[in-house]
């Protein structure tokens, strides 16, 4: 029989886990200046297959600017960027993106659904409008996430922990193969950060890759399978087994690794050598 | 100059003119409070302020150029300036010598200023008013009219009506676009839905309504029509799908109130339109029945009142626990005193938790059952939250009352069950007291 692409089921379309299949993200010599003055340098960096993927690094080091730039969401000096062996633009619907909590204004006329429906927008492209099946997709993510009931509150009365998780549902609801996310911990409580780590993981085994900005280095060993150790230049990129050593860490935080987090790295990985 | 102009119409027409000011007003409020409503969601309300100044250098070279007050020359001159007052203020805010805010404040400005210059020095050859310009001449509009088919109606009302309806169906068209790039722009550009085409549209539907609300209310009061209906009905509801509606009904209902006002006060109909929509605002500001300062006061009273009488209940309760008859002094000066004491001892009374006999004699207040268990549980609320204090902060014995006296008044049954569990149900607080 013969089955048309257009026909097949899209489970099967999507499938990027073959070996043959291209990486998922192929970053190359990306270079980012604000007002002239470069803050990322030479960015090289493949994730080949799908992972849970931490990019970690000082304040200031430009991590946020690293996935805004890998999304197209800053102008680029140089550099190339390429998911599933094609240009960023033509797979847009396959990347999916968590901006930080800070970036929306939470008074925002809106409540709990539609903000997770937005999530549908991408696919559904210009002048459609989400429908029943976009409505069933938004209600079945924010039960995933733990806000059942919350559909219709305004989301500036929700707390912290619950306004992330409205966003981790926006990004189910995305059904992405690629996410990237601007530090989803960032003010929540242990309850929360758990949910989510969990559901984070829950993708990475249903064949996604999630690259996520992380500010907590007690986590990072436990939770990621791939690092990147930014400071404005790629200091390192590997399992994390390889590249979480005290040795690379204080090469990414230079002076400013404070004396607690120096202390949980150490409790981590061993002894510092003398 | 109300009460003449109707008085030299023929006396039918009178009622039509009337209605058709008020028509117009309604059809310049219209897109100016939808698009509004957008502008103000996307903090760009100030570029509506810009473009309304800015177009008129634009309206007065194009009215050097071609001598005529209105019609395609004026629009295509007005829309060129805004289109050139948005990419001036990129420009002049990417340098990054000034912020976008500054930015604007000093292009919008020079461009008026050279606005006010040209239009000044062309009045002194010409029959074109400043003034007109600045606030318009809503009264004057209904007697320039054209004939559509059979019917008889205003020149100024075909574009304006026009406008109306492109802004609506722009709405409709794109209301899922204009909602994420609202809200979340980086998300919406990550989609591929770009933000700064909305915006493009909007800047370019915000100069229309401008140019075209021009002659009827001028430059200046334009302004208010985009902001002051959205802010008015963005404070009274949480959702965008009502709010749009509403910032309708609240612009168009400037319009009837400026009429009606500039009637009976026979002064100008566009600075009455202006006053109505800023008093919309000031009555939602006050009265909305969420955000208004008037439920807030009351929704901090009511609370000012439940803890007043928590505290009264519990003072009482701490009296009858040491088995003393009469209170001592630092147990009174617990209880309110004047009208919240007033108000806390009745609200006691009423809910049954006091018993009301001897209500007068305050260091004997006696309380019901029901209110002893009432107060048995604040006072629980306050030894466990000491003891859990004690326990997990290692507060000093001397730091503990201070924070528990507020919180014992926000623990429901449900955090006391927690905290007890939690703290192995301790029998008594860090101070030796038995917790009820």
């Amino acid at each position: 029989m013969n089955q048309s692409l257009a026909e097949m089921p899209t489970e099967m379309k999507h499938k990027r886990t073959d070996i043959t299949a291209p990486p998922v993200l192929e970053v190359h010599d990306l270079t980012v200046a604000y007002r002239e003055k470069p803050v990322l340098w030479h960015i090289d960096f493949a994730v080949t297959k799908p992972a849970l993927v931490g990019i970690v690094g000082p304040n200031g080091a430009g991590k946020s600017t690293l996935i805004k730039a890998i999304l197209g969401l800053l102008p680029v000096s140089s550099g190339t960027v390429e998911v599933f062996g094609r240009p960023l633009k033509k797979e847009r619907l396959h990347v999916g993106y968590v901006p930080q909590r800070e970036s929306v204004d939470w008074d925002f006329p809106i409540q709990v659904l539609d903000v997770v429906l937005m999530g549908t927008y991408g696919r559904l492209g210009w002048f459609r409008r989400p429908r029943e099946t976009e409505r069933k997709l938004a209600r079945e993510c924010l039960a995933r996430m733990g806000l059942e009931g919350l559909e219709s509150r305004q989301i500036g009365q929700l707390s912290g922990g619950q306004q992330q998780r409205v966003f981790l549902a926006r990004a189910l609801a995305q059904q992405a193969d690629l996410y990237f996310m601007d530090e989803p911990m960032a003010g929540v409580d242990a309850a929360t950060e758990h949910a989510i780590f969990q559901v984070l993981a829950e993708l990475r085994d249903q064949g996604k890759t999630v690259v996520v900005v992380h500010h907590d280095l007690r986590s990072v060993p436990e939770k990621f399978d791939q690092l990147l150790l930014v400071n404005q230049r790629l200091i390192a990129y590997g399992p994390t087994s390889d590249v979480f050593t005290a040795d690379l860490l204080r090469k990414t935080y230079g002076g400013r690794l404070a004396i607690l987090e120096e202390l949980a790295v150490a409790l981590k990985v061993g002894r510092p050598t003398p | 100059m109300l009460h003449s102009l109707l008085s030299t119409s023929p006396a039918g027409s009178a009622w039509a003119i009337a209605l058709w000011t008020i028509v117009i007003g309604c059809l310049c409020a219209i897109p100016a409070s939808l698009v509004g409503s957008f502008l103000v969601l996307r903090r760009m309300s100030l570029l509506g302020d810009a473009i309304s100044h800015a177009v008129l250098p634009g309206v007065a070279i194009a009215f050097l150029i071609s001598g005529e007050i209105s019609g395609v020359p004026i629009f295509i001159g007005a829309i060129l300036t805004a289109i050139l007052t948005a990419f001036l203020t990129r420009t002049v805010a990417a340098s990054g010598v000034v912020n976008e805010q500054a930015g604007l404040g000093v292009v919008f400005t020079s461009l008026f200023a050279i606005g006010v210059l040209l239009i000044s020095r062309a009045a002194q050859n010409i029959d074109l008013d400043p003034g007109c310009v600045l606030y318009g001449a809503i009264e004057f509009v209904p007697l320039e009219t054209v004939v559509l088919g059979s019917f008889e109606l205003p020149r100024t009302a075909i574009p304006l009506g026009f406008t109306a309806l492109l802004t609506i169906g722009f709405i409709l068209a794109f209301f899922k676009e204009l909602k994420i790039t609202s809200f979340d722009a980086p998300l919406a550009e990550s989609m591929g839905l770009s933000p700064r085409r909305m915006d493009f549209f909007l800047l370019l539907l915000t100069s229309f309504i401008t140019v075209l609300s021009f002659e009827a209310v001028g430059s200046i009061l334009v302004i208010v029509l985009l902001v002051a209906p959205a802010c008015t009905a963005l404070h009274l509801t949480d959702r965008l799908e009502i709010a749009l509606p509403l910032a309708v009904l609240f612009g168009c209902l400037s319009s009837v109130l400026g009429y009606s006002g500039a009637l009976s006060t026979n002064t100008s109909v566009a600075g009455m339109i202006a006053v109505a929509s800023g008093f919309l605002f000031l009555i939602s500001w006050i009265f909305a029945p969420k955000h208004g300062r008037f439920a807030n006061l009351l929704r901090r009273f009511r609370l000012r009142l439940q803890i007043a009488t928590d505290d009264l209940l519990a003072v009482i309760y701490r009296r009858e626990e040491s088995g003393r008859l009469l209170m001592n002094h630092g147990e009174s000066v617990v209880i309110s005193n004047g009208l919240l004491g007033w108000l806390t001892k009745n609200r006691a009374v009423r809910k049954g938790w006091l018993d009301s006999e001897v209500l007068a004699t305050e260091s004997r207040l006696q309380l019901t059952p029901k209110g002893r268990e009432m107060a048995q549980s604040i006072v629980r609320g306050h030894r466990l939250w000491e003891s859990f204090l004690h326990r997990d902060f290692q507060l000093a014995q001397d730091h503990l009352h201070e924070p528990a006296e507020i919180a014992e008044h926000f623990l429901g049954p449900d955090l006391q069950r927690e905290l007890s569990d939690q703290l192995n149900t301790p029998g008594t607080d860090p101070h030796g007291q038995s917790i009820p």
